[in-house]
């Protein structure tokens, strides 16, 4: 280990770095306490204007010039030197797994690197979330309507995940998923509003009765998960004690909160438990609620929640969509603002705030705003330290797939799909998974919604590695099989195809140099075939195949 | 890492740290210096959790209540050291003296409480909460008292049920890293067969038959080029940590480590005297895995059976109880014995637990006992715990807690503080909220720690 000398030299280190607290301190801080980094040195602008609609209404490429523009305002402030644009071959396959959640087909990845169109990369979008889009210069309309499926189901999957992630139970939201899924996926096709979207879940008869089922109709665990998902907020900590670390919450305030959830009282009121007092229904801001006959406590609730004015609603989506696009929220968490957890960019937040409530709460809008942005579009190699804050957004952040990211990713590298795009989520009302696919779900769901700290896991690794799964996609897998009958086409050749099929890109010289004489060699049993299925089986469990970059 | 700090922050390091770009944990570091100073005293380094599944009954187990309207046919059998436990525990009954019985265990209402909330409160020592995503202590120990160089993973969980609640099992927020190994997992559906040697195996562990190894060696050699490539150009936790676990994962292959779950192994009467349910073997894999300095391990009692859980005696309690119990007895015993003999008891910390406990009130028609949170038993038995004592009680019928209440946050940090943890050491990542192992209002229970 080292003389006694350097023990407590390296002691010193981890002390001086912050990390070690040699003794337990005499008053330690209180359960949930928040400790963050010194204050930002941008003011919010919010409390200058109302919160409510743009004046001016941007469209998508003007919005994306504006984020281009604050976020580069960044970077100069800070000294950063941004990463390279990415190249087309890593940008469409971000943009397939972003947007129909899984890596690009062949077919369309070459589409997408022959198409000469100076501005492809706004037009691809659109394509990709099914629409059909007429082109400046060409004769005939563009159309997408081969990805709607694949739209559609990616997206009402990222629904059913953001609603169902605030769940207690996991047998209510098994139960609570079946029909939210189905009623999400109703929605993304529609391009529903936003707002509409989360006036049904608080009040509509059937989607309100399955949102709360996945909360168990528990009036502070609804009062909690709403804040969190649609404020992005979290009272939770003020439910039973002062919150002064996280925005200040009091727990009377919590409770004014969670009255309007309180069927017993028709939601004007509610006791503290055990305090005995009784407190009446209050908006978060402060506000008296206007009540008027036939209109229950969740229309009120919703009415405020989804307005135009409302700078918690907007913002939070807002900023859930730029987590789920670029990897770490302006907030981030995403659910917890609060004066300790400022947003990183918030003049930016505001702005795409308020266009995205000018713009009726159109999501298509909000997506197409940020991925035709510089930054969603810089590559995600580094060329420089200044590259190293996943905050200032001067590199594309590396993220993690979903469960169901990898599982179709697979498919359509191997060629093999079995029964990759369902309509429902493969599990029965147990939980039990009924398909291959949901089987493979349910070893890789993560709960950790961080999405650049993703983490693999040992039994993973294994599972990828050694599992049937693997096995049987390998085994049927029609591409290996093309590329491996290919003998006409070379050893380069085969190796290309292997690349594009599974990393959406063409080897390196390096690479292929090295690879080729590994297939040359035939690999330890001296056959060109095996070698192909060696290299195959490689690529699919690199992080490159499964990580979104 | 920022470029304008020369310094890690906090939350760099334990993020790079979990992400095992620094080669120790900060406890490992620690842990080593410390034992440079530690003398003779032997530490407790590893921990065997037996966990009762659906809520086991304190009274017809380890809080007898002989002759009372609540105590139900079984009779109690006394101890050397005086104490009374139910007679379809004899086995175990003589290992008492290494034994602390806790028969004051208050963690919730009491007729009302949940599986699911309480799984996740006894595992983690705090009440659920979406959002905050809370280590079970199997992971918190993995955290601080594994070390990131052994082959086997530091948390092992043998037959969880998970049903009740995933959450109760995981890492939360210390990262996949720290999730547990599990084999044989069970839940509502699988056949309980009598192929334990199969079931108790890491799964996938074996590379696909029809290649040679000299192919999977071949191919672990290309992905290690193509893991290298991408960590070099695309450096970050993501890349670095999908890279970790494979090459954790190929040690797990080609070590002998995973020969830990082989009951081949065994002689068959070793076998025998563990029992030959899942539990039983279950057991004797503990043993195995705490030979190999597991630090944590798990062991779930009370699958899915005759239309009904486990421990979860709403009906039929006293039949289904003293079937468990006699399961229960052969294996903890053959457990403690061969720790013994083996030198390990002393550094080895056993609990025995549940999510809660069952009514005093039989219910007439189901012959049977509700859930019952406030007045149950759990035991510590082994290194760093002064047996042969009883913790609190619960009075002459056992309807509630007369003397020396204790919370399950005060049971994990007596845990914590028993494997030399401090219950105050933050773990929630830096930045954000801050979290210990425990509330700090916990407090461990001071009479059972042999210090």
């Amino acid at each position: 280990m080292g003389s006694p000398r350097r023990k407590l030299l390296i002691l010193g280190v981890l002390v001086l770095a912050g990390g070690v607290s040699l003794s337990a301190a005499a008053d330690p801080a209180p359960d949930g306490e928040f400790v963050g980094p010194p204050a930002p040195t941008q003011a919010a602008p919010e409390e200058k204007i109302p919160f409510g609609p743009a004046a001016t209404l941007l469209d998508d490429r003007a919005m994306s010039a504006r984020i281009d523009a604050l976020i580069g305002a960044r970077w100069s402030e800070k000294g950063v030197t941004p990463a390279a644009s990415a190249d087309d071959a890593e940008f469409f396959r971000r943009l397939s797994l972003h947007l129909n959640g899984r890596i690009p087909t062949i077919t369309q990845l070459k589409d997408f690197l022959d198409d000469t169109h100076v501005d492809k990369r706004r037009i691809w979008p659109r394509l990709l979330m099914g629409e059909t889009v007429a082109v400046d210069g060409e004769e005939h309309p563009r159309k997408g309507d081969e990805n709607v499926d694949l739209y559609v189901n990616h997206w009402a999957t990222f629904w059913r995940q953001t609603i169902l992630s605030q769940s207690t139970n996991q047998q209510q939201a098994q139960f609570a998923a079946q029909q939210l899924e189905p009623w999400a996926r109703n929605h993304v096709k529609n391009n529903t509003a936003y707002d509409e979207m989360v006036r049904q879940l608080l009040t509509g008869p059937q989607s309100n009765a399955f949102f709360q089922q996945a909360l168990e109709n528990k009036t502070e665990v609804i009062a909690g998960a709403t804040s969190r998902l649609f404020l992005g907020v979290k009272l939770e900590c003020a439910q039973c004690h002062d919150d002064k670390s996280g925005g200040n919450w009091t727990r009377v305030q919590f409770w004014q909160y969670a009255a309007f959830f309180n069927r017993q009282n028709g939601g004007q009121k509610i006791t503290i438990p055990d305090k005995k007092t009784e407190v009446q229904a209050r908006f978060l801001d402060g506000a008296s609620p206007q009540w008027r006959g036939g209109a229950s406590s969740f229309t009120i609730l919703s009415e405020w929640m989804t307005s135009q004015n409302n700078p918690y609603f907007a913002r939070a989506f807002v900023n859930r969509m730029w987590h789920y696009l670029m990897g770490i929220g302006f907030v981030d968490p995403v659910d917890s603002a609060s004066e300790e957890n400022p947003a990183s960019h918030p003049e930016l937040l505001d702005e795409l705030a308020r266009q995205f409530v000018a713009h009726r709460f159109d999501v298509k809008w909000l997506v197409r705003s940020i991925v035709g942005s510089r930054g969603y579009q810089l590559t995600s190699a580094r060329s420089d330290p200044s590259q190293d804050d996943p905050r200032l957004f001067s590199r594309f952040n590396v993220q993690g797939m979903s469960a169901e990211q990898l599982y179709d990713s697979i498919a359509e590298a191997t060629g093999y799909h079995n029964n990759s795009v369902r309509p429902n989520t493969g599990f029965d009302f147990q939980g039990r998974p009924n398909t291959p696919r949901a089987e493979f779900i349910q070893k890789f769901t993560n709960p950790n919604d961080k999405r650049t700290e993703t983490q693999t896991s040992i039994l993973q690794a294994l599972y990828l590695m050694n599992g049937k799964h693997t096995e049987d996609v390998l085994k049927n897998s029609k591409s290996l099989r093309t590329v491996q009958e290919n003998v006409q086409g070379g050893i380069k050749r085969n190796l290309e195809e292997l690349y594009i099929v599974t990393l959406s890109r063409k080897p390196r010289p390096d690479e292929l140099e090295r690879l080729t004489k590994y297939v040359e060699s035939g690999g330890p049993t001296k056959d060109r075939k095996d070698a192909l299925g060696d290299v195959f089986w490689a690529l699919i469990n690199s992080g490159e195949f499964m990580l979104n970059h | 890492m920022s470029s304008s700090s020369p310094r890690l922050s906090r939350r760099d390091w334990l993020k790079l740290s979990s992400a095992g770009v620094i080669g120790y944990s900060m406890s490992g570091w620690l842990g080593a210096l410390a034992d440079e100073g530690a003398g003779d005293k032997q530490r407790t380094k590893s921990c065997i959790l037996l966990w009762m599944n659906g809520g086991a009954s304190q009274i017809d187990t380890f809080d007898p209540k002989p002759g009372q309207p609540t105590g139900g046919p079984f009779k109690a059998i006394n101890t050397r050291e005086g104490i009374q436990i139910s007679e379809h525990l004899p086995k175990i009954s003589q290992f008492m003296d290494r034994m602390a019985i806790i028969r004051s265990m208050n963690t919730g209402p009491g007729q009302n409480a949940d599986h699911g909330q309480e799984t996740y409160h006894m595992h983690t020592g705090r009440h659920p909460r979406g959002g905050n995503q809370f280590p079970s202590i199997g992971s918190m120990v993995a955290e601080s008292i594994g070390t990131d160089q052994a082959a086997l993973p530091n948390y092992v969980s043998i037959a969880p049920f998970r049903q009740f609640n995933a959450d109760a099992y995981g890492a939360g927020f210390l990262g996949p890293k720290f999730a547990p190994l599990m084999v044989a997992e069970m839940n509502y559906y699988n056949q309980q067969g009598a192929d334990y040697d199969k079931l108790l195996k890491v799964q996938d562990v074996a590379h696909f038959q029809d290649i040679v190894k000299e192919r999977f060696d071949a191919r672990i050699n290309l992905l290690r080029d193509l893991e290298k490539d991408f960590v070099g150009q695309r450096p970050g936790l993501a890349a670095r940590s999908h890279q970790t676990a494979y090459e954790r994962a190929v040690k797990l292959m080609q070590t002998a480590a995973s020969k830990a779950f082989d009951l081949e192994e065994e002689s068959s009467k070793t076998r025998d005297r563990y029992g030959r349910s899942l539990f039983g073997q279950g057991c004797l894999v503990a043993r195995r895995l705490a030979e190999r300095g597991v630090p944590f391990i798990e062991v779930t009692s009370g699958q899915f059976g005759n239309n009904q859980l486990g421990w979860d005696t709403h009906q039929n309690n006293f039949d289904a109880v003293k079937r468990l119990s006699t399961e229960l007895d052969g294996a903890w015993a053959s457990l403690m014995e061969d720790l013994r003999d083996r030198g390990l008891l002393d550094s080895t910390l056993i609990i025995w637990a549940s999510e809660f406990g069952r009514t005093p009130q039989i219910t007439a028609n189901q012959n049977g006992r509700e859930h019952w949170a406030s007045g149950w038993s759990t035991v510590l038995a082994g290194g760093g715990i002064r047996g042969g004592q009883v913790i609190g009680s619960t009075g002459k019928e056992g309807r509630k807690i007369e003397a020396r209440e204790v919370t399950a946050a005060d049971f994990v940090a007596t845990i914590a503080k028993v494997l030399g943890m401090d219950p105050k050491k933050p773990i929630s990542p830096a930045g954000e909220r801050l979290f210990r192992i425990t509330d700090p209002k916990a407090e461990a229970i001071s009479e059972i720690l042999d210090t």
